[in-house]
């Protein structure tokens, strides 16, 4: 076991970070000055600006010592875990978290998100010293992939989880390889990396990493059926870029795959590998023992491998684990529900410009054979300058299963996209008759057409940020 | 009987960044409304055996860079057959940075994923953040910077070489540029939004042989070179950037296109008229697109 780092003399600066030489040493009076101006910051926010309490702290902070993330002390690499990937790092890293806090080990992390610098700067600003030392045994973080590189460069943690490497934010990361370069990079033979056994992507890192740790799942009965026609799945091999083929899938773009170009494949047994599963009870195995599966969606059992892995390899042995996954409440759930003028709306998340989670979505509300409506929203994409629309991942995804899953009638809503949106579903072959388009954003047209719904069953799919808009309307208007 | 039209659509597995799979569901359809059966053969493994001779219509849908030596290399014994396919005026669609493999060369920027850099990572939340656009300075050796942050030549990193069967000098771009794009293409307004991995630098502009796809109405053209201009279009071989996916958005073009290639590939083929009214959809949601577009904020550098 390695010791605690006391700073990172030595260390190369992270990239994209001035140089200590430029900015103060780390752990020297220049730190000790952000930390405290980080410090103060952080306690005003809490009473003046709490929904800022994740960033502004370490954003201030930041701004006084731009390397501030290595000038931190008693941070122990080898109990250092950082989680990572397009979707499910924020389950994925608030269950390892629960996991190890229900084990007893103190743990600081960043439970609300804020994966990026400035955040990760906030949570040690919070959970050290006057002096910059670490006051947990554990450091666990939820790390933006895009900045994992800079930032194990200034945090050099010995673990590093990947949950896959998929199309997302485009207008961001271009293409999944570009995402895939820069956590390669950020491995190296002292990492152990744990991926996930059946997305390609993710599967194929162990061969930047000193160690490797797979996790995953076993085909169940909300395996995807795979389709020979258009909707094939497949991707391109990372390691020769021949076409990957799946054998079977649990989730779009992660099931048991092959190359037959290089012969790259999934490994027939995980290291660690939920092996069976009973939605209807609620229960899941692996390794022999039985656990508590609190959330239905198939994506959270990757969720819940990822932690199995992780918390094994820890130590954690496997009655804590069932405690913790007894206890595990997630936080800002991806399926929630309300009532709105006799409806019941169940809530699907979904990501931006990420047609793996808007499949995740679809698959779900197939799943129930139930009459329903189906409501989505695919928002203009105002995540950075400039705004666009963008409704081409919907074509990346499957929706015919909603075909003969009894949905009544779909409605798209967004000022910008739902008339592009729908037309995704006449593509599909569903009757236009049934169709219904609001061409607002405005919650009150939106929430008109919810209450004309044929069914009593409504699923909602869009950005969570629209839904709470739109639950925050359907409850005010409740109220009247 | 109907006329049939021969797709090949290839490597839909590999090639398929941003819902490629609606152009030919696009093709398809509206080549069927206007009396056409069409008869698509998938090309999934970069071993499969593929022939050329039938077919009418080639589709390459959007792919990472990283994959184009593998795809050039499967391709490369075609080259020739390809190139008589276009001088025949059959089609060839290829949508965003797959156009790498159908030009001349692509000049990617230094190991790749490090030069480029994601503008605005850090979040800027709504209107009130930087622009996506932000320039970054380079060691680049003497390359110049576009004025939307593109740049050419000299970078240092892997050339690619590609088919030849497009013109073009290919540039891996320093940073990702996404926003919509609306084209002037003839006498149709194309509408979509484009995702610029790459800026395009055309052989020679004055070859009428080979032009620009489109002009630009709104937002960013192919390079410094040609901010103005959108895409290569060479007979019925078009390489765009326009995305949406774009034969969806804009069935009139796919209509004049598939028209066009008719004319090559089947002159004796009568094909029917499509009613607008068929369109309604797809023409409010670019009324909604050019609606939004009106009221952006300007991009130092893009076509408003």
């Amino acid at each position: 076991m390695s010791k605690p780092l006391d700073g990172v003399g030595g260390r190369s600066p992270a990239e994209g970070l001035p140089s200590s030489s430029s900015t103060g040493r780390p752990g020297g009076p220049r730190f000790l000055f952000a930390l405290w101006v980080g410090k103060l910051a952080a306690a005003l926010i809490g009473v003046f600006f709490p929904s800022r309490g994740t960033n502004m702290s370490g954003e201030i902070a930041c701004r006084i010592m731009p390397d501030l993330l290595a000038g931190f002390r008693g941070i122990d690499p080898d109990k250092t875990y950082f989680i990572t990937g397009t979707n499910g790092k924020s389950t994925s890293n608030n269950l390892v978290v629960h996991a190890f806090r229900t084990a007893g080990r103190t743990v600081a992390t960043n439970l609300e998100g804020a994966n990026q610098k400035t955040g990760i700067a906030t949570t040690l600003v919070k959970n050290t010293t006057w002096r910059g030392r670490l006051k947990a045994d554990y450091l666990i973080l939820e790390v933006d992939e895009r900045n994992l590189e800079r930032v194990r460069a200034a945090i050099p943690a010995r673990h590093v989880a990947v949950t896959n490497i998929q199309k997302d934010q485009v207008q961001r990361n271009g293409d999944p390889d570009y995402i895939y370069q820069k956590i390669r990079r950020a491995l190296g033979p002292d990492v152990t990396v744990y991926v996930n056994n059946e997305e390609p992507r993710s599967a194929s890192l162990g061969q930047y990493a000193g160690r490797t740790i797979s996790f995953g799942v076993a085909r169940n009965e909300r395996a995807s059926q795979l389709r020979r026609d258009d909707y094939a799945q497949t991707m391109a091999c990372p390691i020769c870029h021949d076409a990957i083929e799946f054998q079977w899938s649990n989730l779009a773009g992660v099931g048991r795959f092959s190359c037959p170009g290089c012969g790259f494949a999934s490994a027939e047994t995980p290291d660690y590998q939920i092996d069976s599963v009973d939605y209807a009870k609620r229960r899941f195995g692996m390794a022999g023992r039985t656990y508590h599966l609190g959330y239905d969606a198939a994506h959270f059992l990757y969720n819940y491998a990822l932690c199995g892995a992780v918390a094994s390899q820890a130590g954690i042995d496997a009655d804590r684990l069932a405690r913790a996954y007894d206890s595990f409440t997630n936080v800002g759930g991806r399926l929630e529900e309300f009532t709105y003028q006799g409806k019941k709306v169940r809530y699907v998340r979904m990501k931006q410009e990420n047609p793996e989670t808007v499949q995740s979505a679809i698959d779900d509300v197939a799943a129930d054979s139930t009459s329903k409506t189906f409501v989505v929203g695919l928002q203009l994409v105002h995540d950075i300058i400039p705004h666009y629309t963008n409704t081409a991942y919907f074509f990346d995804c499957d929706v015919e299963a909603l075909l003969s899953s009894h949905v009544e009638s779909c409605v798209f809503f967004g000022a910008t996209n739902s008339f592009d949106a729908a037309n995704r579903m006449t593509y599909a072959g569903f009757p236009a008759d049934r169709i219904v388009v609001v061409d607002s954003d405005q919650p009150r047209p939106i929430l008109d057409a919810i209450a004309a719904a044929p069914t009593e069953q409504v699923y909602l799919v869009t950005m969570i940020g629209m839904y709470e808009t739109l639950r925050a309307a359907a409850d005010r208007k409740g109220e009247k | 009987m109907k006329p049939t039209l021969d797709i090949t659509w290839l490597y839909p597995g590999i090639l398929n960044l941003h819902g490629d799979r609606g152009n030919v569901m696009a093709l398809r359809r509206v080549a069927g409304l206007m009396g056409l059966d069409t008869r698509v053969t998938r090309v999934d493994r970069l071993t499969d055996e593929v022939d050329f001779a039938d077919t009418d219509l080639i589709v390459i849908g959007a792919g990472e860079l990283a994959v184009v030596p593998a795809v050039v290399g499967a391709l490369s014994g075609h080259a020739a057959e390809l190139g008589r396919h276009i001088d025949a005026g059959k089609g060839l669609y290829v949508s965003g940075a797959s156009v790498a493999i159908v030009a001349d060369r692509t000049q990617r920027i230094q190991a790749p994923g490090t030069g480029r850099s994601s503008a605005g990572a850090g979040g800027s939340g709504g209107g009130g953040g930087s622009a996506a656009v932000s320039e970054r300075s380079v060691n680049d050796g003497g390359s110049q910077t576009t004025p939307a942050g593109g740049r050419f030549g000299g970078s240092g990193g892997d050339v690619i070489e590609g088919l030849g069967l497009l013109h073009l000098d290919v540039t891996e771009r320093d940073e990702i540029y996404g926003d919509d794009l609306i084209l002037q293409v003839g006498r149709e307004t194309l509408v979509g939004m484009q995702i610029r991995m790459v800026d395009l630098r055309l052989g020679d502009p004055s070859d009428p042989a080979e032009q620009p796809f489109g002009r630009v109405v709104y937002g960013l053209g192919n390079g410094s070179w040609q901010i103005e201009s959108e895409g290569v279009r060479r007979g019925n071989a078009i390489a765009t950037n326009l995305l949406g996916p774009a034969l969806v958005r804009n069935p009139w073009f796919t209509q004049s296109y598939l028209r066009d290639v008719v004319i090559a590939t089947h002159p004796e083929v009568e094909l029917a008229d499509i009613p607008d009214a068929t369109w309604q959809l797809e023409r409010q949601g670019a009324q909604a697109t050019r609606s939004f577009v009106a009221s952006k904020r300007t991009v130092p550098g893009v076509i408003q």
